[in-house]
């Protein structure tokens, strides 16, 4: 279904934004226009390989896009998933959705039904 | 005064316990870190400093990286309302969160209000932080001529 492709989607974005490597990461993309791995590493405070994974899970998010270029992949931003990414409101309501879903869990399996009547006092 | 940030979510739920446990959950560090797994989280961290003005940190992990929320407790009102600020490093300015916990027939009935969120309209208007990268993204990739 399309909705809940979209949800993953935002799920994958908002957590490939929350690390501030990858954030300058796609900043320095975005002012190159499209570079190979190594140059966005160059001047960066971490490996290669650690730029070269931030750059797999932006790609997953579908904020990067790889294309072959010879015998080299070069990267750019996709600006498509970065105006997904602004939609904090539905990533929110299913957040906390999750939550309530995550709080009845835990409140049925610590509190079973048989066992509630004596304990709960009610307000 | 506009802030930009009238963005605001309301989730409701009725849960078959009283609502001085539900409170009592939202309040409490292992119970929280019991709960509160949204998504593909693996672990939480949870510390909590509950009366007004105390604060909390909520860390949630994916693999070998986390998204940190930060906060302050505005409302302590066992067992009726927890109001906090919500702050993440995604955010300009903190957010706000409201719980109501109304006691109904069958339990208790939570009410989550989320505000200060950015949305999609304020986003476009908004300036400094977080909105701002997205924009210079955006604009930047808008100057740049097509180079494939």
């Amino acid at each position: 279904m399309r909705l809940n492709e979209s949800s993953e989607q935002l799920d994958l974005i908002f957590q490939a934004l929350a690390h501030r490597d990858r954030r300058a990461l796609l900043r320095r993309l975005a002012a190159e226009g499209e570079a190979r791995v190594t140059r966005l590493a160059e001047g960066f405070d971490v490996s290669l390989n650690q730029v070269s994974k931030h750059l797999k899970t932006l790609e997953r998010a579908g904020l990067v896009r790889r294309r072959q270029s010879g015998r080299e992949y070069r990267l750019r931003v996709d600006l498509r998933a970065l105006m997904e990414a602004r939609d904090w409101l539905e990533a929110y309501e299913r957040f906390w959705k999750a939550c309530f879903e995550g709080l009845e869990l835990y409140l049925d399996t610590t509190h079973p039904r048989q066992e509630r009547t004596s304990d709960d006092d009610r307000e | 005064m506009t802030t930009g940030n009238e963005g605001r979510v309301e989730v409701r739920r009725t849960f078959s316990h009283p609502a001085k446990r539900l409170f009592d959950a939202w309040t409490d560090e292992e119970g929280m870190r019991a709960w509160m797994r949204p998504g593909p989280t693996e672990d939480v961290r949870v510390q909590l400093d509950v009366r007004v003005g105390g604060a909390y940190t909520i860390e949630m992990i994916f693999g070998d990286e986390s998204i940190v929320h930060t906060g302050r407790y505005t409302v302590v009102d066992r067992p009726r309302r927890l109001a906090f600020t919500w702050d993440a490093e995604h955010f300009d300015e903190p957010t706000t969160v409201t719980l109501d916990f109304v006691p109904t027939t069958e339990g208790t009935e939570v009410v989550l209000v989320h505000e200060g969120l950015p949305s999609e309209e304020s986003a476009k208007r908004h300036v400094g932080g977080w909105q701002t990268i997205l924009e210079e993204l955006a604009s930047e990739l808008d100057a740049e001529p097509s180079r494939s």
